[in-house]
């Protein structure tokens, strides 16, 4: 049984900190840390970073927590503790010398999955370790079984190159060994080691702004400032936590399949205990750790549970202090807490915001905030090859949008990322300047299969696309969820649509499943499908669930969604019983009474 | 009014530069050495008539009176924020009707459950899909089917569009479609207005294009409208040289305006750029960093090399790019009516919640019940409200006492306590977005002086470049009308761009020089339509990257376009690009990518008066006034701006009145005036 509780020392609620030099330094730090994100998406080389926005950049105390970050991508924001913690625990700060910088990215080591590397600086005045900056982000291929790493992996030496904690900077140096073994190992090596360098230079731009802060203000006054900033945030978050009732809740939800044992469920199952100013979440009763990737590694449910308290508590500044109020239980060596050498690297786009709205499913209606099931699949579709163009080899990571849940008081926003993300979609003039990949369609799903659940208020649309190959061949992986599997719905809302993966091959009419395709087990995850020049892949995201009776939503909305071509006329009258006059598409109020009635 | 009188009256030396505010309208205006200010309530709705009350007030309103008039309006900016403009139809590539509404799928938020997703300017029934698609290589891969596009347009008439909006896929690389498009639409739909985005905005990245598109349409009427207005005030008044301001600092006639009304949404912030590199000139800071504080919004910009950044990204809210080029010009919520307020662990916050002009201030006296920034100011004596001349406000000393008293009482501290830390919070907000102007750029701060306008500026100017280890501020002639000037100084300039990407190794010369040749011909073109026959000044610049980055650095392509000077610009890129982001890769891959073309015709700009020497006047007044170390200095001295002489050395603590804004001069500060009256100040003491 691995259990956190991230607070070591009972709470201290005495500020020291002159409240306003306070806020003064926590604007400063925050600035900071866009100024990093401002650095990495201009110098990086993949589209994931420069348009995708996929990495995160925080600052933390010498104590090795959280003070600092910028609204980046929430899965990476809440394992990063995890990470740098073990970085400084493996490394020791006794070992560290100015100009180090320490590389990361062992998913049993704190981390998400392999892909998600890790670069950790320290920053020293008058030879003291002062903060520490960092910045996590998204390789797209790190060598593994297929390119830009989601397949149907068995094992963690499947998924790629896996570092421990190492130097991959000494006193400003190139540690030249490490990088020649690194890019000999992955299959786009100018463009992973562009995107290092830039990872690498936006440490050491909030390097400066620390060290000038720290001469500014003393080492005395900032240290107990870091500490205050936490402190802040934590009577903010207990606040929070006070505010719900006393009580335990359960949710469960199930991962469909693990794209290796043929209909099999997955499940993850939640306890939230709300007791005080504290929350318990015990993830006891999920299932046994799967053979296939969805696996989560103990960073990611971690990251998962904050997302889901953080989404509870609020605007409140989110640094370590945030975390402290939290207990997590996870048993080893089950779905949530993968032990090695288990594949993990699906976890964290599905699975993950999955385990969210489990716990949101479990407290949101508590909390006066209730919300109905996302899409919750990031419809991830890895795609590799060589660029007949440029001669030179690509990978590509791409991911799409969901519709989010209906929520009590709104419908859900169409065409987002899920909750534990919030990277940016790669145009379509970058994708076809930068790919092999022509696309033929960007639109809202509206299918009967894709679209959301109907509700007072209905969940938002997912996205569909639908790509052509333009190289002789490349190929295609998929890690993806609820394609059969329908998001819930709450408070009397109907479930959401489903995600769908289909190919085409060139010249033929029909559109079919991987399965019908190729006989693998799964329809929405599986391994390295060869592609010809002219096959075709359509990748439709899953809508989200609605919340309320649809029949308590308002006819002038129902008739809107029509007029919009979002619904047809024959859909308002079959999920909404809104009657609308065919040739004007206004409302016809006697018969949606009756209808409804 | 006869014609005749206007071209007679069009002798008249007078040039008005006029800035429509949100709550007043300026007005500068020179003759023979001269210059004159007035102040005016806008008129939101009609921004014609301020702008003739405007100089009516000034004196100058009889027709003949004067020559030239530059006119400087948010009319734009406030229709897109208030969302009144066109109904707008947008035609697009065939499986492409959604860009609008997916947009970039992220959020503004990482975590926050009640977001809702701003909508765009157009509903999804109005967008029309026509087949036709350009590949990533310019080529045409489906030809356009133009019956598609007759029945779209026909389909979206019957919708009551007023303004369409043409965008497909790759039309920055090959215009062709779009420009058939656009025909078909006129031959269908003539006097619709309409727009095409490879025009609008010629870059990849097509929902950030499309959208700058939409809003280009949505804009058209309101545009047309005012333009109208604006040449029916000219006629009125006998005023042969209009002129409006555009986002990018330059000038355009009210035709040109019509043409592309998106080119205005800056219009307002431009002029206080373009007087900061005139200013910057004089005073001889050839790098200055903006400091605009009004009374709801912060805005800070660069002036690098005495010109001032461009950029091409805004928004209108989040997710919603303006892509257009614009002065780079960023706002934060910091002025002097952001309201200051306790959270729940008991920290005190700053804005960006503002009280705005109504009810305003609890000092105001209009029901104003929350401490503000000014409310901190005038508790502390900054304000020197009970000089004669000071304004026409009545401020309210004791209702300031009495919120900031409040939350005083809260935070169990003192009041002048309190009322430094709402000033220090604010100043550290708005240092704050000072550095991400300067370092997101790659520059120091400290090698940079600020210029501070605005009413609240000079105020604050001292704090903010205490807060940034800057060692000077300038407050210009005129802070509290400083668009105004701007516009009276603007010259007529047109930015164009085209890109081409390509390796820098095999980089192809002839094929830059066509390119450069065609926008020459382009702008020579556009100023003849403007009535200019002169030749420009030209400044060409490219933008490049490292093979695999997507995003651009720019460096000047110094003299014509050839190979010593294109092997030029690749050296400066990799010094460039180890400046900014500390790291270079000297034996890298580059591309080429965007080629840039300004062309400036530079306008007549008026003689500024110059001020005698003299000895130092005395002080009109002393007062009590407390400092940001808590030290509070009984007698300190008030000078009236406009006694003051060329050369005059002032020594903080000390507070220069004038008008609508006040200088504060911290202790340890020293102040010299130029011979313009410009205000010179080196920041001294320790930094806080």
């Amino acid at each position: 049984m691995s259990v956190t509780n991230t607070r070591s020392t009972p709470l201290d609620t005495r500020i020291d900190t002159d409240p306003i030099l306070l806020e003064v330094m926590r604007s400063h730090l925050i600035t900071s840390c866009r100024e990093m994100g401002i650095a990495m998406m201009r110098t990086s080389y993949s589209p994931i970073f420069n348009e995708g926005l996929d990495f995160s950049c925080v600052i933390f105390d010498a104590s090795g927590e959280m003070i600092a970050q910028a609204d980046f991508c929430p899965a990476q924001i809440g394992a990063i503790p995890h990470v740098v913690e073990w970085c400084i625990k493996e490394v020791g700060p006794e070992n560290m010398s100015p100009g180090d910088v320490i590389l990361h990215n062992d998913p049993y080591r704190g981390g998400c999955h392999l892909p998600e590397f890790m670069v950790l600086k320290p920053c020293f005045v008058d030879g003291e370790i002062v903060a520490y900056t960092a910045n996590i982000a998204h390789m797209v291929d790190i060598g593994g079984l297929v390119p830009a790493a989601f397949g149907d992996t068995r094992n963690i030496f499947q998924e790629g190159l896996r570092f421990p904690p190492v130097k991959i900077y000494r006193e400003d140096e190139e540690v030249e060994d490490l990088f020649r073994v690194l890019v000999s190992n992955i299959r786009t090596p100018r463009f992973g080691y562009g995107d290092l360098k830039a990872m690498i230079g936006s440490l050491y731009v909030a390097e400066r702004r620390i060290v000038e802060l720290v001469e500014k203000y003393g080492e005395v006054e900032f240290t107990r400032c870091a500490q205050d900033i936490k402190t802040v945030s934590e009577i903010l978050a207990r606040r929070a936590i006070s505010d719900l009732p006393d009580g335990e809740w359960t949710f469960e939800a199930v991962i469909e399949d693990d794209g290796v044992e043929p209909d099999q469920e997955w499940t993850i199952h939640a306890t939230v205990v709300v007791r005080g100013d504290e929350v318990i979440v015990d993830y006891t009763g999920s299932s046994p750790q799967s053979p296939g990737p969805p696996n989560q590694t103990w960073g990611v449910t971690a990251s998962a549970t904050y997302a889901a308290m953080f989404n509870i508590y609020g605007a409140i500044p989110f640094n370590h202090g945030c975390y402290r109020p939290i207990s997590i239980i996870a048993p080893v060596g089950s779905f949530v807490n993968v032990e090695y050498p288990g594949s993990c690297v699906g976890g964290n786009s599905d699975s993950s915001p999955t385990t969210v709205d489990v716990i949101l499913g479990a407290i949101s209606e508590i909390a006066g905030k209730g919300t109905a099931s996302d899409g919750d699949t990031c419809g991830i579709l890895s795609l590799g090859g060589m660029d007949p163009r440029s001669g030179e080899a690509f990978a590509h990571l791409h991911f799409d949008g969901g519709g989010w849940g209906g929520r009590h008081d709104h419908d859900g926003n169409s065409a987002q990322v899920p909750k534990t993300s919030n990277c940016a979609n790669t145009p379509i003039e970058v994708l076809e300047t930068r790919y092999p990949l022509e696309c033929v369609e960007y639109s809202l799903n509206t299918g009967v299969t894709g679209r959301p659940g109907a509700g007072e208020f209905r969940g938002g649309f997912g996205t569909k696309r639908v790509m052509r190959v333009t190289a002789e061949s490349m190929t295609l992986s998929a890690h993806t969820n609820r394609n059969r599997v329908h998001p819930w719905g709450k408070a009397g809302g109907a479930e959401g649509g489903n995600c769908t993966v289909r190919l085409r091959r060139r010249g033929e009419q029909e559109w079919k499943t991987a399965p019908e395709l190729l006989g693998s087990i799964s329809s929405g995850k599986f391994s390295n499908v060869e592609l010809h020049e002219g096959d075709e892949v359509s990748l439709g995201m899953p809508g989200g669930a609605g919340y309320g009776d649809p029949s308590a939503r308002a006819p002038e909305l129902v008739a809107e969604d029509v007029r919009n071509g979002l619904y047809t006329l024959a859909e308002a009258g079959e999920l909404y019983g809104v009657a609308l006059d065919p040739a004007t598409g206004e409302v016809m109020q006697a018969e949606t009474e009756r209808n409804r009635s | 009014m006869s014609t005749d009188t206007v071209t007679k009256s069009t002798t008249s030396a007078t040039r008005v530069g006029i800035d429509t505010g949100g709550t007043f309208t300026d007005l500068i205006a020179a003759e023979g050495g001269v210059l004159r200010m007035a102040k005016t309530l806008s008129t939101p709705s009609d921004p014609a008539r301020s702008t003739g009350e405007a100089l009516t007030k000034a004196g100058i309103g009889e027709p003949g009176q004067v020559g030239t008039l530059v006119h400087g309006t948010t009319i734009a900016t406030n229709a897109l924020i208030e969302r009144r403009g066109a109904v707008v139809g947008l035609i697009t590539t065939l499986g492409f009707r959604d860009l609008l509404e997916i947009q970039r799928i992220s959020r503004p938020r990482s975590f926050d459950l009640h977001w809702v997703k701003p909508s765009h300017l157009v509903p999804r029934r109005l967008v029309r899909e026509v087949r036709e698609r350009v590949a990533a290589d310019a080529s045409v891969s489906i030809p356009i089917d133009l019956d598609d596009v007759r029945r779209a347009a026909r389909e979206l008439a019957e919708q009551g569009v007023e303004a369409i909006a043409i965008s497909f896929l790759f039309s920055f690389l090959n215009s062709d479609h779009e420009r058939q498009a656009r025909a078909v639409v006129h031959e269908e739909l003539p006097g619709l207005e309409v727009s095409i985005s490879s025009e609008v905005f010629g870059q990849w990245r097509e929902y950030e294009r499309t959208s700058t598109c939409v809003i280009d349409a949505f804009l058209k009427p309101t545009v047309a409208r005012y333009a109208a207005e604006l040449s029916e005030l000219g006629r009125e008044r006998g005023i042969a040289d209009l002129l409006v301001m555009r986002s990018n600092g330059g000038v355009m006639t009210p035709a040109g305006a019509r043409e592309k009304p998106v080119s205005m949404v800056r219009s307002g912030p431009a002029g206080g750029v373009i007087a900061t590199s005139y200013v910057a000139k004089l005073v001889r800071f050839a790098n200055l960093i903006i400091a605009d504080m009004g009374g709801t919004s912060f805005d800070t910009g660069l002036i690098r090399a005495g010109e001032p950044a461009l950029t091409t990204f805004s928004e209108l809210e989040w997710g919603i790019p303006i892509a257009v080029p614009m002065v780079d010009v960023r706002s934060v919520g910091a002025g002097g009516g952001s309201v200051a307020w306790i959270d729940a662990a008991g920290i005190m916050r700053v804005g960006p919640e503002s009280a705005g002009a109504d009810p305003g201030p609890a000092c105001y006296g209009r029901g104003g019940d929350r401490a503000t920034v000014t409310d901190a100011n005038l508790v502390l004596g900054r304000l020197p409200h009970d000089l004669p001349l000071a304004g026409d406000l009545d401020l309210d000393v004791e209702a300031s006492e009495r919120v900031i008293g409040e939350l005083a009482a809260e935070l169990e501290r003192d009041r002048a306590e309190v009322a430094l830390g709402i000033l220090r919070i604010a100043d550290n907000n708005m240092a704050q977005a000072v550095r991400l102007v300067t370092i997101d750029r790659g520059y120091d701060p400290r090698e940079f002086a600020l210029m501070a306008f605005g009413g609240a500026g000079p105020l604050h100017a001292s704090a903010i470049a205490r807060a940034l280890s800057m060692r000077n501020v300038v407050v210009p002639i005129f802070p509290g009308a400083f668009s105004a000037f701007g516009a009276l100084i603007a010259d007529t300039r047109f930015d164009y761009m085209r890109t081409a990407v390509m390796a820098a190794r095999s980089a192809d010369v002839a094929r830059i020089q066509s390119i450069y040749a065609d926008l020459e011909e382009q702008a020579a073109r556009d100023l003849a339509r403007e009535g200019i026959a002169a030749a420009p000044t030209l400044l060409r610049t490219v933008e490049l990257r490292y093979s695999g980055q997507n995003w651009e650095l720019e460096v000047p392509l110094e003299g014509e376009p050839g190979p010593d000077s294109i092997d030029a610009v690749k050296r400066r890129f990799h010094a460039e690009h180890d400046s900014h982001f500390g790291w270079s890769l000297p034996d890298g891959d580059l591309e080429l990518v965007n080629f840039k073309l300004a062309a400036i015709a530079p306008r007549p700009t008026p003689e500024l008066p110059e001020l005698q020497t003299g000895p130092l006047p005395e002080p009109v007044a002393n007062r009590s006034v407390t400092f940001d170390d808590g030290e509070t200095h009984d007698s300190t001295p008030v000078y009236w701006r406009s006694d003051l002489c060329a050369e005059n050395r002032i020594e903080g603590p000390a507070l220069i009145a004038e008008p609508d804004a006040t200088v504060l001069l911290a202790p340890g500060d020293r102040l010299v005036l130029d011979s313009f009256g410009n205000l010179i100040i080196t920041v001294g003491g320790p930094t806080t």
